[in-house]
């Protein structure tokens, strides 16, 4: 379980730059969830998930971990390998000779023997979409979104308790990103891992989370089922967010056709809505 | 954290040593650095103590923002003072025990160092402070002009040291983010003997050198493509002008050299 208990973070405090990030954020979320984190450029949410496995230490308030209170901790290291984080672009964190090598940086850390080791990364690998010849080149000669695959599957080898994911898509091609957050859902759903997603997309947070959490401002705006937080779209929108595209289109056509349900969030249930419309309409002519 | 350091950021600010002319704060800064190498006595450190903090004041920087700078070059200086404290020899012997052995002058010298490199980096953190980047290189560039004549590349120097500052901030974050990524893998940096603590900085190392490179060859194309050609013929925007401010600033200087140089004849101590 992860906690957050009236949390603030100021950066660069007692500087003339000095800047608040988080103000007073309260969050629980509890073993198994899938939680999608939203919010505007500048909210706070790459802020939030650094506090999440001790690489920031809250301003004021407490994070806690399975019930532990992580500023008290000596050692921060079973946090990191309990909450694995990939960060924003992380690419930059590439660095051994070979991809192969370098996924295997956090298991060997762990201190995992060679075996164990060697199972992990191939899991790792073959989750992100990386065949086993790229297993051995250097990730400094592969494309953009192959060193993207590569960074994300040094966390995952550690197979973390809770995975936490820093916009990890952006920049992807569209079937490498249904690839890679579908074998995440997929993760999630078999070893029950609890994952935060932070997202631009309204579409990967409805078809994906089950928990909506969004920012908004340094500070927590809603905090709910994905139903409930697409109610709210006017609020949203406020907020510089919006509702799925799909929710807008088939709101729209409500005003048509009165029968479309309400809330609908992902593409397959606006195709059922909207023939179910079609048909209706076909019989009505 | 990392982005702590303030060496060569400048911290922007409306005081009369911001509108100071480049030029007159760079030639100052190295007419100090020469003085601050004359300061012989206690009095001499305490009237260097007083310019110091005076011109501080005047920039409104405050004092505090300055010493946390001093923060990462603590331990040269402390290292520096060591030395000094117990290598010197001559003196009345005040302590003495196995091979250490601390005398009088080597207090004093180390004293007087600590004191030393503290009014450097301070006096010459307060150009760098007070001076935005472009500024300090059109100053550079004006005072380089001269040697332009005996074949010194005067723009490209300048050019060089802005690009130099100006990339401080940016490596230190991009370290900062380096460091962070890979203790998220568990990276470990302050544990076990000097070895393993080297070879732990080889993670943070290689990725920092190939960003630097890839940023230094983004930012030759994008100079490239606007067309940049250095030197000869360039004019700038802003053309630099002394003003009444400038001579006040040297006349301060000077009643200040006055005052350390006859501190010297006066106290001994
Ligand atoms: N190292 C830093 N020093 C100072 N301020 C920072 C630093 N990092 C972030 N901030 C500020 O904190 C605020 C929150 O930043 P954060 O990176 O958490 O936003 P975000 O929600 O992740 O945005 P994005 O969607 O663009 O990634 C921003 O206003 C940002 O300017
Ligand atoms: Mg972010």
């Amino acid at each position: 379980m992860l906690k957050l208990e009236d949390v603030s973070y100021v950066y660069q405090k007692g500087s003339p730059f000095e800047k608040e990030a988080l103000k007073n954020v309260n969050i629980t979320v509890e073993d198994g969830e899938f939680v999608g984190l939203i919010g505007h450029t500048g909210s706070g949410k790459s802020t939030l998930i650094q506090l999440f496995n001790g690489l920031l230490k809250p301003s004021s308030g407490r994070v806690l971990i399975d019930g532990v209170d992580i500023g008290t901790l000596k050692s921060l290291r079973d946090v990191r390998f309990k909450v694995g984080l990939v960060m924003q672009y992380p690419e930059y964190q590439l660095f051994e000779e070979t991809v192969y090598k370098d996924i295997a940086f956090g298991p060997r850390n762990m201190g995992l023997s060679e075996e164990e080791t060697d199972r992990r990364v191939r899991f790792a690998a073959s989750m992100v979409g990386l065949s086993e010849a790229a297993l051995d080149k250097s990730p400094f000669e592969m494309s953009g979104g192959q060193k993207r695959r590569a960074a994300i599957a040094g966390i995952l080898a550690m197979e973390p308790k809770i995975l936490v994911l820093d916009e990890p898509t952006a920049g992807l091609d569209p079937s490498g990103r249904d690839e890679i957050l579908f074998k995440i859902k997929d993760m999630h759903a078999r070893t029950g891992a609890t994952v935060i997603l932070v997202t631009h997309s309204m579409e990967d947070v409805a078809r994906l989370a089950e928990r909506i959490i969004v920012m908004n401002k340094g500070a927590l705006a809603m905090d709910g089922s994905v139903r409930e937080v697409f109610s709210r779209g006017a609020e949203l929108e406020k907020m510089g967010l919006a509702v799925p595209q799909v929710t807008k289109i088939t709101d729209n056509l409500r005003e048509r056709v009165p029968s479309v349900k309400r809330g609908i969030f992902t593409v397959r249930e606006a195709e059922r809505e909207i023939a179910a419309a079609l048909r209706e309409g076909e019989v009505n002519r | 954290m990392i982005t702590d350091i303030t060496i060569g950021q400048f911290f922007p600010a409306e005081s009369i040593i911001h509108r100071l002319d480049p030029r007159t704060k760079i030639l100052l800064v190295l007419a100090y650095v020469v003085v601050v190498f004359f300061v012989k006595s206690f009095v001499g450190y305490i009237i260097l103590a007083l310019f110091v903090i005076g011109c501080c004041a005047m920039a409104r920087v405050p004092v505090k923002f300055i010493l946390k700078g001093l923060k990462p070059v603590m331990f040269f200086i402390v290292i520096t003072a060591l030395f000094n404290l117990f290598l010197t020899s001559g003196g009345v012997i005040l302590f003495h025990w196995w091979i250490f052995t601390i005398t009088d002058e080597g207090l004093r010298f180390a004293v007087f160092m600590v004191l030393r490199l503290l009014f450097l980096i301070m006096g010459t953190s307060l150009l760098t402070l007070t001076t935005s980047p472009i500024l300090l290189t059109d100053g550079m560039e004006r005072l380089l002009r001269p040697l332009g004549r005996i074949g010194v590349p005067a723009h490209e120097i300048s050019m060089m040291m802005t690009i130099a500052l100006r990339f401080i901030p940016t490596l230190l974050e991009e370290t900062d983010k380096i460091i962070k990524a890979q203790s998220a893998r568990g990276a470990d940096f302050d544990s076990g003997n000097l070895i393993r603590r080297a070879k732990a900085m080889v993670p943070i190392l290689i990725p920092l050198f190939i960003s630097s490179f890839r940023r230094a060859d983004e930012l030759a194309t994008a100079m490239e493509c606007r067309c940049y050609r250095g030197g000869e013929n360039r004019t700038s925007l802003n053309k630099l002008e002394y003003g009444r401010r400038d001579a006040y600033a040297w006349l301060i200087f000077a009643v200040f050299t006055a005052a350390v140089f006859t501190t010297n004849f006066l106290f001994a101590f």
